[in-house]
């Protein structure tokens, strides 16, 4: 049986003993009632002839109107009550009976002494005659008659009493069996429920108390059938699992073991190898760095010798010479390579990024391609919508060098054709991409291209053969700025046969420029901190970007506010110094700068931006403002110090 | 042996009143157990509030300078008539013959007087009722002689020249101890005169002895000092203070009667409770020695009722004065018409004892 049924079952006999005691206290209370009721009229009766005796004598005494009519009164009301109740005991009904009969008798002689005193009244001598034979006759019987009245009151409101005792104790021994007969129901329903509860759950307890101790094979196997019955075959079979779960750990716990050692095995082997790459990286590092610069001699001394400066020579003897220097530039080229790569692997490459504009940028680079792309007959083409700006935050000369190595790339792999360079800004990215129509990759190679010293699948021509580094330093510049490099081949399907075209794409992320900012204060801060030194930031803020930029258009208001950063650029003095433009604000990080040193700093930058917007008139059009802010001095954190510095 | 009749029929009814409240507490207590077992929610109704007093009422008292008086003085010093929301106007009288006429003459709403004046005025007007008993006292008269003069009970006042308000209570209660005694007034030399005047008669030895009441009694006790002797009548004469005021004023003001019934019930109950205190501020209002007091406050009742006692000395002292003359009037009347009784009944129905 279920728990909920148990409790049903006792909350049920529960409440039929209660309704079973209250029932047998309503009757009781009942009869007390009426017992009660009785008691009262009794009472009353008592009261009522008390008071009739005393008027009565009252008025025996000096016959007063008064007297007579409290009499009168008072009958009248013993009458009213006697008129109105019913005894069912035989003894109190013949007792009430006889208190009916004298009422009625003492009324008639009432009367009759009444009407003989009035008859006397005038007629002393007369009445105290007659008055002598009526206080002999009528008053005797009437105190008689009174007497008796009272007599039987008394006795009637003592079995009134009496029996409103006997049905208290009645009532007290029957409730007290009730009362007793509803706590026996409760304790035996309570026992019966809590016994096949608690020791079920007594049972479950131990159950869970040996398990817990780490004897998975004990079951608390009870015999309820109830919930705690079936929580109990659940925690058997929760325990058998356990026991399986348990086992299965350990052998995992062996394996997890074995695959640590090698782990730790691998690891060794892995620092080992390490060390190796290291020391290759050292050893070329340094051996690049020793060959550099006698080939650099070996160069310029072939150029004296087929310049003539050294004597003259013939024709084939600079032909010879002028291989030579050819080598000793390839020569220098793969060196320059492995130290950039070394320099990477080593961590040691250095990123200063600024606010650049990739068209710029990209046209300048396609531009010193122009020469070696003619040579080959092929043309390097980048199209850009006049006047296009695409901002991106970068080391400018690092993506530089990422577009000369695929650029570079792709002429070397291109024999006719064109190669076009593209940026493209995205929503969340810019992308970038060189595209040529050389003979492209084959698809089984195009996993391995970004790989170091991979060279394959493509036909060399003169001149073609590299170090296989130049992708890979590319990806790692790329990655650097937190971008991402993949190659697509076939790029075009319109080439001739023997030509698919590859196209190299690397995205580089948009920056906010308020989120770059507040990143470069917060790493200028946290910097400051660590050195124990102080930062301070100038911010020169133009009043109405917005209006002034709709009045000068975008470029115009651009190229004012890059003329007055490179302004202010130039006057700064220290290598962490840094200045950069955010939307109508030109932000200056002074490094390790004192509040003092700050506002000079700041006066002279004002002095030079006011004096050069007066030289070209713009002084009225253009307001600037000129605030400063140092840590720790101004505020402790990156946010506080920005607006500080924004509302000083 | 009416009295005695009287008394064992009241210990009865006393019986029978405790019976039936014992009763009844069983049966309710009864009724809670039964509705507790069936766990019942029992909500508890809300009791009848008693009518809150409005605004201010004006009565005027007529107060006699007697400190049976003490109930009104007290419920006035205390406040208590004016948290029930009356502005009592006292006037002071020296005799309460004075004070009836007050309220007679509509200069005053209640008065507060003995039974003497009211039974005169009860044969000459029916328009007035006693609304309650403020005071009552067995020794409230008193036979004060001179040492030496030979009187030493009430027996041996034969022949000697006693001093006494005529018809006044003093007067009756002289009667009632001689008659009680085996004497009547022709037995005695009966010299009539104020209270005050009768002291120094007897301090000057003119007469014997003098009937007074308090607190002229105990004035001559102070001047007598060792020499003099003084009797009471041991309960033969009951002396009362009532409160008296027209039948109109009675049917047409109850709720500002419940007030001074209650005012003067808290009163009642100060008394009970802080005797010396009490006693104190009747002291000061009546300029009374609190020693005096003190005697007085252990012999007499300060209790407010209307008793069925009450019509029978009323009647009693009627009869004395129609014996001597003092009316042409040759029945008493019919005191039941002069006791207004449903008032009291409301606030306090064991106060009333007057058959009904």
């Amino acid at each position: 049986m279920k728990i909920r049924a148990k409790i049903r079952i006792r909350s049920f006999f529960t409440f039929v003993a209660a309704i079973a005691v209250g029932a047998v206290i309503y009757v009781a209370t009942q009869e007390i009632d009426q017992a009660s009721r009785i008691e009262r009229t009794a009472a009353s009766i008592l009261k009522d002839c008390a008071d009739l005796q005393m008027v009565t004598h009252e008025y025996l005494l000096h016959h007063e109107e008064r007297a007579y009519e409290q009499w009168s009164m008072k009958y009248d009301s013993l009458s009213r009550v006697l008129s109105l109740v019913h005894f069912k005991d035989p003894e109190e009904r013949a007792l009430f009976e006889n208190i009916k009969r004298n009422q009625e008798n003492t009324k008639k002689f009432f009367e009759q002494i009444v009407a003989a005193h009035k008859e006397s009244v005038g007629f002393r001598q007369v009445y105290v005659d007659y008055y002598g034979q009526v206080e002999g006759r009528l008053v005797g019987q009437l105190l008689i008659k009174l007497e008796s009245m009272l007599s039987d009151s008394f006795r009637l409101h003592e079995l009134s009493n009496r029996e409103i005792g006997r049905v208290q104790k009645r009532t007290s021994f029957f409730i007290g069996i009730f009362v007793i007969g509803l706590a026996l129901t409760m304790a035996v329903t309570s026992s019966w429920v809590d016994r096949s509860i608690l020791g079920p759950i007594a049972e479950l307890n131990k159950g869970m108390a040996v398990i817990g101790a780490g004897n998975l094979d004990y079951k608390v196997a009870t015999k309820s059938n109830d919930e705690i019955g079936e929580l109990a075959n659940t925690f058997d079979y929760m325990a058998e699992n356990l026991k399986r779960t348990t086992t299965s750990i350990e052998h995992l716990n062996a394996e997890i073991f074995e695959r640590r050692r090698a782990e730790e095995k691998l690891q060794d082997a892995l620092k080992e190898l390490k060390k190796l790459d290291q020391l290759k990286s050292d050893f070329v590092s340094t051996v690049s760095h020793e060959l550099r610069t006698p080939l650099a001699i070996i160069k310029e001394g072939i150029g004296i010798v087929n310049d003539g400066v050294a004597g003259h020579i013939a024709e084939h003897q600079k032909k010879v010479l002028n291989t030579a220097a050819k080598n000793i530039d390839r020569l220098t080229n793969i060196i320059n390579s492995l130290l950039d790569i070394s320099k990477i692997e080593a961590g040691k490459i250095e990123i200063r990024k600024g606010f650049i504009d990739l068209v710029s940028l990209v046209k300048g680079t396609v531009a010193g391609f122009k020469v070696q792309a003619e040579a080959k007959g092929l043309k390097v083409k980048s199209y850009f919508e006049p006047e296009t700006k695409i901002y991106a935050h970068i080391d400018p000369d690092k993506i530089v060098q990422v577009f000369t190595n695929l650029i570079g790339n792709a002429i070397k792999f291109t024999e006719k054709g064109h190669i076009d360079v593209s940026v493209v800004e995205k929503e969340d990215r810019i992308e970038c991409a060189v595209t040529d129509t050389g003979i492209g990759i084959k698809k089984q190679d195009l996993t391995r291209v970004f790989e170091k010293f991979q060279q394959f699948g493509r036909v060399d021509g003169a001149g073609a053969k590299g170090t296989g580094l130049g992708l890979s330093i590319a990806r790692a510049l790329v990655e650097m700025h937190d971008g991402k490099i993949r190659v697509e081949s076939p790029a075009q399907k319109s080439l001739p046969a023997g030509r698919q075209g590859t196209k190299f794409i690397f995205t580089l992320p948009r920056y906010d420029k308020e989120i770059v900012f507040k990143e470069y204060v917060s790493y200028g801060l946290q910097e400051a901190k660590k050195k124990g030194a102080r930062l301070s930031i100038i911010i020169v803020g133009v009043s109405h970007f917005d209006k002034f930029e709709k009045e000068f258009s975008h470029g115009g208001a651009y190229a004012l506010l890059r003329q007055l950063e490179e302004m202010i650029d130039a006057d700064l003095r220290h290598r962490g110094d840094v200045v950069f433009r955010t939307k109508g604000e030109l932000i200056t990080m002074l490094d390790e700068c004192a509040k003092t040193d700050a506002e000079i700093v700041r006066d002279r930058i004002k002095k030079r931006l006011s004096e050069y917007l007066k030289r070209n008139k713009l002084d009225k059009k253009i307001l600037l403002s000129f605030g400063v802010a140092t840590y720790p001095d101004d505020a402790k954190t990156d946010a506080e110090l920005i607006k500080k510095a924004r509302n000083t | 042996m009416l009295y005695n009749l009287k008394n064992v029929n009241r210990v009865n009814f006393t019986f029978c009143m405790i019976q039936i409240t014992n009763n009844k507490l069983l049966i309710t207590q009864i009724k809670s157990y039964s509705l507790i077992v069936l766990i019942f929610t029992l909500l508890a109704g809300c009791s009848a509030k008693d009518e809150e007093p409005g605004r201010l009422e004006n009565v005027t008292i007529a107060l006699v300078k007697l400190e049976g008086t003490a109930l009104v003085r007290i419920a006035l010093n205390n406040g208590y008539f004016k948290k029930e929301g009356l502005d009592i106007t006292l006037n002071e009288y020296d005799l309460d013959s004075d004070t009836l006429e007050a309220v007679l003459n509509g200069n005053a709403d209640i008065a507060t007087a003995g039974k003497t004046p009211i039974v005169k005025k009860s044969f000459q007007r029916q328009d007035f009722v006693i609304v309650g008993t403020i005071y009552s006292s067995d020794s409230g008269v008193k036979i004060v002689s001179r040492r030496g003069r030979g009187i030493e009970t009430p027996s041996d006042l034969f022949g000697k020249k006693i001093g006494i308000p005529k018809w006044s209570e003093e007067h009756l209660f002289l009667d009632v101890l001689l008659v009680n005694h085996g004497l009547t007034l022709s037995d005695v030399k009966l010299v009539y005169d104020e209270p005050q005047i009768l002291i120094k008669s007897m301090e000057k030895g003119e007469i014997d002895a003098c009937s007074l009441r308090e607190p002229y009694a105990f004035q001559a006790r102070l001047k007598l000092k060792d020499n003099a002797v003084v009797f009471s009548g041991d309960g033969i004469y009951s002396t009362t203070i009532n409160l008296v005021t027209l039948t109109e004023y009675a049917e047409g003001h109850p709720l500002i009667l419940k007030r001074i019934y209650r005012a003067l019930l808290r009163a009642e109950e100060f008394i009970r409770k802080n005797k010396y205190a009490s006693i104190r501020i009747i002291a000061e209002e009546l300029k009374l020695e609190e020693k005096y007091l003190e005697d007085i406050f252990g012999e007499s009742s300060y209790l407010l009722r209307l008793e069925q006692n009450l019509l029978f000395t009323l009647e009693n002292e009627a009869r004395w004065m129609i014996i001597n003359n003092l009316t042409e009037k040759r029945r008493s009347p019919n005191y039941l018409k002069y006791v207004y009784k449903e008032g009291l009944k409301e606030v306090k129905p064991e106060a009333v004892t007057i058959i009904h």
